[in-house]
């Protein structure tokens, strides 16, 4: 996932395999946006793109930093600076738009992020929720996700937990 | 149920319905205007909902089955004059459509519900038998007892009908060739429509001829020989039908029973199943889904022009070079017959909205208690199947509102000596690829003083404002949301709801409104709207590095901007153009884009309506047809687009919403502006 410079796109399968029944795991896309780390849940991710040309729309809100055309279909990209509170950072190798569908009926909405990490699949108790945390986060965190460190080969550093809908609202 | 059967279903219903509703405003305007009903047409209102029964049985729509059920029982009484229409009836019968139309909805959505009872107790008590008992006539005429034992109780009826108008009945006994019977039955039924009546047409056994099949038709008329022959043609024997001197009691009780009513409706049904075979019902998306394909060849296309002239540039192939203009051209003029002809596919006729505006005129008009004769013309304009989706909801409030408080009761309009009738009427024709519908009423007029004080007094504009206000700015305080001349709030319209989504929905359509009224003659509502959405010829220009397209029915000229011929009114800039001043807008300025301003700039001159707005760009790409994708929902409250497009190398362009824009350009408050440099 690191390198996918050889194609414009890295489609997913299209058919994710169903979680064990054994276990209560959900699949998470994480991603660096600046130097912060953070997951969307895999089923809301539709495909990832290379950066491509993107078209500006004025008047919008500063947060939306334009459209491109997939397929026919206009997308509208947001950036994770203002979506996501962090700092600003170039265009890289590594930026990769991401395109969300939050739920059935939603529109496909593009994330420009820094980097694309890897898929966590993370079991119910290492997910600490907005609520148990106290603190005042904004809607779009549904929590942190903490992979236990016994159970992965590489360290993993916690994560924070999207909630696609409340984001892109 | 088979998806694919269900979608014949109801693509057939619906046009039975539409038929249905087409004849039923006849049929009452008829009522209305004290005319006879046409009997024929009644007949055939007859057929179809007989006919929407069987395929409603026969596809498994038991609901559907039971309205037409009952709403035939009574269609039959109609047509057999044991029921004498009244204004309740047509009321009922126009339910019945409603119903069917919801029906058919629900159906096509997959719900199920809808209190059918309700509608069948109404039905019931408008069908009582409300006839005087006539005599039956048919008596008087010797007419071969072998021809009544197989006319149909509808016929007799008709039969007798004739007689006791003092109709004389005919035999025309004519021969046809067998291959042709049909259409040229067809061509007799016209023919004969104005000059007599069918009753009805029985084969004949005599005829020695193998390809041809003798015809006994029998006629009711109130004309004389000459003038049946100079409308049937010098065909067959016509010969008049003694009326006996005995007049029997009654028809002879030996003969077979009539042929049942079923038995007749399978051959509508058969007609009707036939009929299908040669249109094609096609999902939109699938005609979309091809659009989208045709643009991206016209793509493909521009791609090999830009090539071709790359190798010319270059000076390689120069010998092949006009072979290959040759061939790209006509691969151009077929991309444009292929994109003409699914556009054509597309485009539906007004007829369709109409029909369904002329049984809400009906209604609201009972419901006010008004006089209203609606006249319809152009209805068979054509439009882009998804522009009339669009459009029926502003053209429904739009006609609420004229019958509402437009069109006065008949007492005001006495007193107006106006009269008592009031009318309304719906054109429509095509200007250019534009389409045009008006809608006018002779009621009394906006009051502009009135509205006035209703946008003062609702906040909307400040005394200052509303004594600066122009003709036409007052006229659009129509649109403003929460402001109504009404006093009183009717159920229809009056709360000031309704004209502000007549505008709203006309823009997004890329159209405009407008109006015209005088006080105690009456208002008329223009709208220009595009004839498709699907593809537009956009004019590309650029703007401080960015690229925008323009739709090009908007724009009337473009120029060099020529600092010498602007001038600066209430610190705006306008620029002088031949006898005119336009106002001129900066895009750099209106979307904020960083721009020098060096070297040679253009004005796009727009006209939208009578507005004229200069649109000032750094560059002209040329013109190219476009593909308009719609912004998603995440852009929905940015002004100004209409939509984005494709042009190819990846280059996405924001299409200008035009009217949007000049409405923007006439209703902002003049800013200070520097001059502009050439």
């Amino acid at each position: 996932m690191s390198d996918a410079s050889s194609s414009s796109l890295v489609p997913l399968s299209e058919s994710k395999p169903a979680p064990p029944p054994e276990e209560d795991v959900t699949e998470y896309l994480a991603f660096m946006a600046a130097t912060e780390r953070f997951a969307i849940p895999l089923s809301s991710v539709r495909e990832i793109l290379l950066v491509l040309p993107i078209t500006n729309v004025p008047r919008s809100p500063r947060e939306i930093l334009g459209i491109i055309v997939v397929r026919g279909t206009i997308v509208t990209v947001f950036d994770s600076r203002f979506l996501l509170k962090v700092d600003a950072n170039e265009s890289t190798r590594q930026t990769r738009i991401i395109l969300v569908k939050p739920d059935g009926d939603d529109e496909v909405m593009g994330l420009m992020v820094d980097q694309v990490l890897q898929v966590y699949r993370l079991a119910a108790e290492e997910v600490e929720p907005a609520t148990a945390i106290g603190a005042d986060f904004g809607d779009h965190v549904m929590g942190v996700g903490r992979p236990n460190e016994q159970r992965r080969a590489t360290p993993s550093p916690p994560l924070t937990l999207l909630d696609p809908k409340a984001l892109f609202r | 149920m088979d998806e694919n059967l269900r979608d014949e279903f109801l693509a057939e219903a619906q046009e039975i319905v539409e038929a249905l509703s087409r004849d039923l405003l006849i049929l009452d305007r008829a009522h209305k205007d004290d005319d006879e009903l046409e009997h024929d047409r009644l007949n055939e209102v007859f057929r179809g909902v007989h006919t929407l029964k069987g395929l409603s049985s026969m596809f498994g729509f038991p609901q559907i089955g039971t309205i037409a059920h009952v709403l035939e029982d009574l269609l039959d009484d109609l047509r057999l004059g044991k029921v004498i229409a009244n204004a309740d009836i047509f009321d009922v019968l126009f339910d019945g459509v409603e119903l069917f139309q919801r029906l058919l909805v629900e159906t096509s959505t997959g719900e199920d519900a809808s209190d059918l009872s309700l509608f069948a107790e109404a039905i019931e008590r408008v069908s009582t038998p409300n006839a005087p008992d006539a005599a039956r006539p048919t008596g008087a005429y010797d007419i071969d007892t072998n021809i009544l034992a197989v006319l149909t109780e509808y016929e007799e009826h008709r039969l007798n009908h004739n007689a006791e108008a003092g109709a004389t009945l005919m035999r025309w006994t004519v021969e046809f060739p067998l291959e042709s019977i049909d259409t040229d039955l067809d061509i007799v039924r016209e023919r004969a429509k104005p000059v007599c009546e069918i009753i009805t047409y029985l084969p004949s056994m005599e005829s020695d001829r193998d390809d041809a099949i003798v015809l006994e038709v029998l006629l009711a008329t109130t004309n004389d020989v000459a003038t049946l022959r100079g409308a049937l043609g010098d065909t067959g024997t016509l010969e008049e039908l003694p009326r006996s001197t005995v007049a029997r009691e009654s028809i002879n009780p030996d003969r077979p029973a009539p042929p049942s009513k079923e038995s007749r409706s399978d051959i509508a049904i058969e007609r009707s199943v036939r009929a299908v075979a040669d249109t094609v019902r096609v999902d939109i998306r699938k005609l979309d889904n091809l659009m989208n394909l045709v643009g991206e060849l016209a793509l493909v296309r521009g791609a090999v022009t830009r090539m071709t002239e790359a190798l010319r540039a270059r000076g390689v192939g120069r010998d092949l070079a006009p072979e290959i203009l040759r061939i790209n051209r006509s691969f151009e003029r077929r991309l444009r017959e292929l994109q003409d002809g699914i556009l054509d596919v597309r485009m539906v006729p007004l007829r369709h909205v109409f029909d369904r505006l002329a049984r809400v005129v009906r209604q609201v008009a009972r419901e006010n208690k008004k006089e209203v004769h609606l006249a319809v013309s152009g209805a068979e304009t054509e439009i882009d199947k998804l522009i009339i989706e669009e459009l029926s909801d502003p053209l429904l409030h739009i006609i609420r509102n004229a019958i509402d408080h437009g069109i006065e009761d008949v007492r005001r309009r006495e007193l107006a000596g106006k009269p008592t009738t009031g009318t309304l009427v719906l054109n429509a024709y095509q200007k250019g690829n534009r389409v045009v519908i008006e809608i006018e009423d002779d009621g009394a007029g906006i009051d502009k003083a009135k509205l006035i004080s209703r946008a003062v007094s609702a906040g909307r504009i400040t005394a200052q404002e509303a004594n600066e206000l122009s003709e036409e700015e007052t006229l659009a305080l129509v649109f403003q949301p929460g402001i109504s001349t009404q006093n009183s709030v009717t159920e229809i319209s009056g709360r000031g709801v309704g004209m502000d989504v007549v505008k709203t929905n006309i823009s997004r359509l890329g159209g405009i409104v407008e109006i015209h009224t005088e006080l105690g003659i009456g208002t008329t509502f223009t709208l220009t709207l595009p004839a498709t959405l699907a593809i537009i010829r956009a004019l590309v220009v650029r703007v401080a590095g960015h690229i925008y397209a323009l739709p090009i029915t908007t724009v009337s000229e473009a120029i060099v901007l020529d600092a010498n011929r602007v001038r600066t009114i209430e610190s705006r800039d306008m620029l002088d153009l031949r006898d005119a001043t336009i106002p001129l807008c900066y895009l750099d300025d209106l979307f904020e884009h960083e721009s020098d301003r060096s070297g040679r700039r253009y004005v796009v001159v727009v006209v939208v309506g009578t507005k004229r707005v200069g649109f000032v760009v750094d560059g002209l790409d040329g013109q190219q047809d476009v593909v308009i994708r719609a912004l998603g929902k995440s852009l929905a409250n940015v002004r100004g687009f209409a939509g984005a497009t494709d042009l190819g190398d990846q280059r996405v362009a924001l299409v200008l919403d035009t009217p949007g824009l000049v409405e923007e350009v006439f209703r902002a408050s003049p800013t200070p502006r520097l001059e502009a440099s050439a």
